[in-house]
């Protein structure tokens, strides 16, 4: 395959991107066509170094932002043409409501994990209010009583302590539910690219 | 080398190559050739995000008449290096730690 042969495939394949980015990709790719080149590598040879077309492709798709994936999925393939706009505004009472709730359910999902992760930190700020308060409480009692004295430092550090292994479990819980979150994006991002060849 | 373990020194790599010299893509590929495997489609994502993330400046420079992408480590870049080596302590530590697991079976 020559130089300009592996281009004008790999521009076909790429034709779900904004045409900047696309254009950003070929010169990439044909700067480093033409070095390898000007090195003395035969052209052919240089273009099979490069390594297969649709899986190039593919890791660039994966690489973009979920925004830009949805606009060029949600594109119909021969442009806006009248028979599309027809169809996009008769079926208007139908997509647009999915896609309300499509948004809807995404926010929610993302609300609730932001939900969870700050009631957890709520409690840890519980723990150690108690904690200090109950402290605080002890050492006025010293003039009253030296027993409830004690008593009261005594649970104000018991519940510091909570507060300690609160705090490390929240920390631990708010990363893991952060990645599951992350993980899920992935996974919904993961359905919209579109795989070829 | 694992893959996981690779991905996190490649950019490294990169940032160590344009810290000689400002280079180009082929050879940025060239001079890593001995040290790491590293494909061109591989380097690309990797100079884009070092770009965006400020370690990098890219200027276009005219050779035999076409165009090639000059790429320049900043002082972000500069100080991720610096980072890097000292992060390599903790991982001495842990290679330690996953020497003696392994002496133990």
């Amino acid at each position: 395959m020559t130089k300009e042969m592996f281009l004008r495939e790999m521009s076909g394949k790429l034709h779900q991107l904004p045409e900047k980015e696309v254009k950003q990709q070929l010169s990439y790719y044909e700067e480093m066509l033409e070095d390898m080149i000007e090195d003395g590598i035969a052209e052919e040879e240089a273009v099979a170094k490069i390594g297969n077309i649709n899986e190039i492709v593919e890791e660039i798709l994966c690489e973009q932002p979920l925004p830009a994936l949805v606009k060029n999925r949600m594109r119909p393939k021969n442009g806006w043409t009248v028979a599309a706009v027809t169809v996009a505004i008769l079926g208007a009472p139908l997509w647009i409501p999915l896609l309300f709730a499509l948004v809807l359910t995404a926010g929610a999902v993302v609300l609730a994990i932001g939900a969870v992760i700050l009631s957890l930190f709520v409690v840890v700020l519980a723990f150690a209010c108690t904690g200090v308060l109950i402290m605080i409480r002890g050492f006025c009692l010293f003039t009253v009583s030296g027993n409830y004295a004690v008593f009261g430092v005594g649970v104000g550090l018991f519940m510091l302590g909570l507060t300690c292994l609160a705090a490390l479990a929240t920390k631990y819980s708010a990363v893991g539910l952060y990645r599951g979150g992350r993980w899920l994006y992935r996974a919904v991002k993961g359905l919209l690219v579109v795989k070829e060849g | 080398m694992n893959v996981q373990l690779k991905k996190g020194l490649l950019d490294i790599c990169v940032l160590a190559v344009l810290n000689h010299e400002e280079s180009y893509g082929y050879k940025i590929l060239k001079d890593l050739g001995e040290l790491i495997d590293l494909s061109e489609s591989t380097l690309y994502p990797i100079l884009r995000r070092l770009e965006n993330g400020n370690c990098v400046t890219v200027r276009s420079v005219e050779h035999e008449g076409r165009l090639r992408k000059m790429y320049t480590i900043t002082p972000t870049g500069k100080a991720q290096l610096v980072d890097f080596l000292a992060d390599w302590k903790e991982i001495e530590t842990i290679y330690q730690y996953i020497k003696e697991s392994v002496n133990l079976d």
